[in-house]
């Protein structure tokens, strides 16, 4: 076996892996209702916020 | 040229006159700039008629703090100021005409959680007891000695007050309350409906719905029997009493003074301008205004970085406090307590957040909860002889999808006084000699708080600590801040420690880095 194709199979795992993660928390993100959603938003919202609100 | 003043301080709430108090007894040459003809900002009383509602602060909770001030300025307390505690707590009404005082005493109010479900009353005794350990925690924490006021910044200070035995006791309630939402923690306590509601709705302090507010909420109801109290004068005694001090320390207290700029010189806070041209320069600037009007209006964007203005720009507010205050010709048999809270089942009053709350959307005011404020119970020298002054608290969004707010705020308040009086207070529609309906944009321009938000910053955990605006500002040298966009928030006491917190601070940093 070459040593570029145990490489290959890596990496098309890890995207497999990466593409089955993405489908699976749409199809989460989707079949949450509107109070979870909205919690949901939010806490993306203040986790990007945080390390600018230390510097105030 | 030497600066005016050492310190300038922008706002005479009760954080700036307690900041100035402080600040002047030390020695320092003190200003304090308010842009209203009355002292106080948010803890403060208007007069219409000899009709003397408050503007917003309605009662004092953890009296005990005010104490530890008044040791730091070596002064007495009662000297100044004259408490009443707050006896029933509250009067509670419900959509079916029903009605229950909710009295101090531990044991009366077990009578009336056992005459509404009786086999609730463990429940309530053992939420008595582990509150219990957590209020004497906080008793043992403020009946120690505080150190000098430089020192009371100081982590090892601080570590020294907190640590005690009654600390270690309530430990494990505390981390139960702080990592379960407040709905969740009442009903641990309480299986009925309407107990959950007694003891669970004081959230709406915290400005958040009960599934979305800390579980240390819960702590409320408790701190309610242990007292609230309410100072004789209204709550404008308050910041008058420490205006009063702060002079006699030597302080400048100038009313009808609006501070229009920061004056930015090399990058540092050296003075304020006021709005009619007036240049007064100081060594420091505190500003007590809400985090958004101190760096986007009196600092400037132009004097921020982009980032740090977008950030303050996105910091969420707190929910507005909009308010109905009347003046009523008689005193109305239905007023049986200083508060009243009106009330709908349980699940409805927390629906308000998720069907009209987010959505922008005003409800028929049969669907709405509101907290009845009758201060004329407890002193009846608010109002002309044989009147009453009533202010009514609502849930309602900043902005209003289909409305605009200054359009129907009169006509609201009347619904909802109409509904009032058919709920539970009679011939109240009749009464009504003078009213005064302050929508969340009129209390946004009234206070000078962004949104009408006058809890200032969300009390949500990524908005506490360190991630709220720091006392020393990190954007601007010489700039402070204090009041409830600081720390503690929320409410009259947290606005005091932030003032003391502030003049601990700068006295530390005085001989370092502000001469």
């Amino acid at each position: 076996m070459e040593p570029g194709s145990v490489t290959r199979g890596r990496a098309a795992l890890l995207a497999i892996t990466l593409a089955a993660g993405l489908v699976v928390g749409f199809v989460l993100a989707f079949r949450l209702d509107e109070e979870a959603r909205r919690r949901l938003r939010k806490t993306i919202f203040e986790l990007r916020e945080l390390p600018f609100r230390v510097f105030l | 040229m030497s600066d005016r003043y050492d310190v300038i301080v922008v706002g005479a709430g009760v954080s700036g006159l307690t900041a100035a108090s402080l600040l002047s007894k030390h020695g320092l040459r003190v200003a304090v700039l308010e842009r209203l003809e009355r002292l106080g900002g948010c803890c403060s009383n208007y007069d219409v008629n000899g009709f003397r509602p408050e503007v917003g602060a309605i009662f004092v909770i953890g009296h005990e703090f005010y104490y530890k001030l008044f040791e730091l300025l070596d002064l007495r307390l009662e000297d100044y100021l004259d408490w009443k505690v707050i006896d029933p707590v509250y009067h509670v009404y419900f959509e079916d005409g029903s009605a229950y005082p909710l009295p101090r005493d531990i044991d009366a109010m077990a009578e009336v959680v056992r005459s509404i479900s009786p086999g609730d009353v463990d429940g309530y005794y053992r939420y008595c007891r582990e509150m219990g350990k957590l209020f004497d925690a906080y008793l043992a924490f403020v009946r120690r000695p505080l150190p000098a006021l430089q020192d009371l910044t100081k982590i090892t200070s601080l570590a020294r007050l907190a640590a005690n035995r009654e600390l270690l006791y309530a430990l494990p309630v505390n981390l139960k309350l702080l990592f379960r939402n407040m709905d969740r923690c009442v009903r641990d306590y309480f299986r009925h409906p309407r107990l959950q509601l007694m003891f669970g709705w004081e959230n709406l302090y915290a400005g958040l719905p009960a599934h979305r507010c800390t579980g240390l909420f819960t702590m409320m109801a408790h701190m309610g029997r242990m007292g609230y109290y309410y100072p004789r004068g209204g709550m404008i005694a308050i910041p008058t009493a420490l205006a009063r001090i702060a002079e006699g320390f030597g302080a400048e207290v100038r009313l009808g003074a609006e501070v229009e700029s920061l004056i930015i010189k090399g990058g540092e806070a050296r003075g304020v301008r006021l709005t009619d041209g007036t240049a007064l320069t100081s060594r420091v600037v505190v500003s007590t205004a809400h985090s958004r009007v101190t760096y986007l209006k009196l600092v400037g964007e132009e004097n921020l970085p982009s980032w740090a203005a977008r950030t303050v720009r996105r910091q969420p507010c707190s929910i507005p406090a909009p308010l109905i205050h009347m003046g009523l010709s008689r005193k109305l048999e239905g007023i049986r307590a200083h508060m009243s809270l009106v009330a709908n089942p349980r699940e409805q009053v927390d629906n308000i957040w998720v069907d009209y709350y987010d959505r922008g959307l005003l409800y028929r005011p049969a669907d709405g909860a509101y907290l009845l404020v009758c201060p004329t119970f407890d002193d009846p020298g608010l109002a002309p002889e044989g009147k009453d002054v009533l202010s009514v608290f609502y849930i309602a969004p900043y902005r209003l999808r289909y409305h605009d707010w200054d359009r129907i705020a009169e006509e609201w308040a009347w619904e909802v006084v109409r509904f009032l009086d058919g709920r539970c207070l009679p011939g109240l529609a009749d009464a009504v000699e003078w009213l005064d309906s302050v929508p969340p944009t009129e209390l946004e321009r009234r206070l000078n708080v962004a949104e009408g938000a006058f809890f200032g910053i969300e009390m949500s955990l990524t908005n506490l600590g360190p991630f709220r605006p720091n006392y020393r500002s990190r954007l601007v040298p010489r700039l402070y801040l204090a009041g409830q966009c600081t720390n503690p928030g929320l409410g009259v006491p947290g606005a005091m420690i932030s003032g003391v917190a502030d003049a601990a601070v700068i006295l530390n940093d005085w001989n370092r880095r502000l001469r």
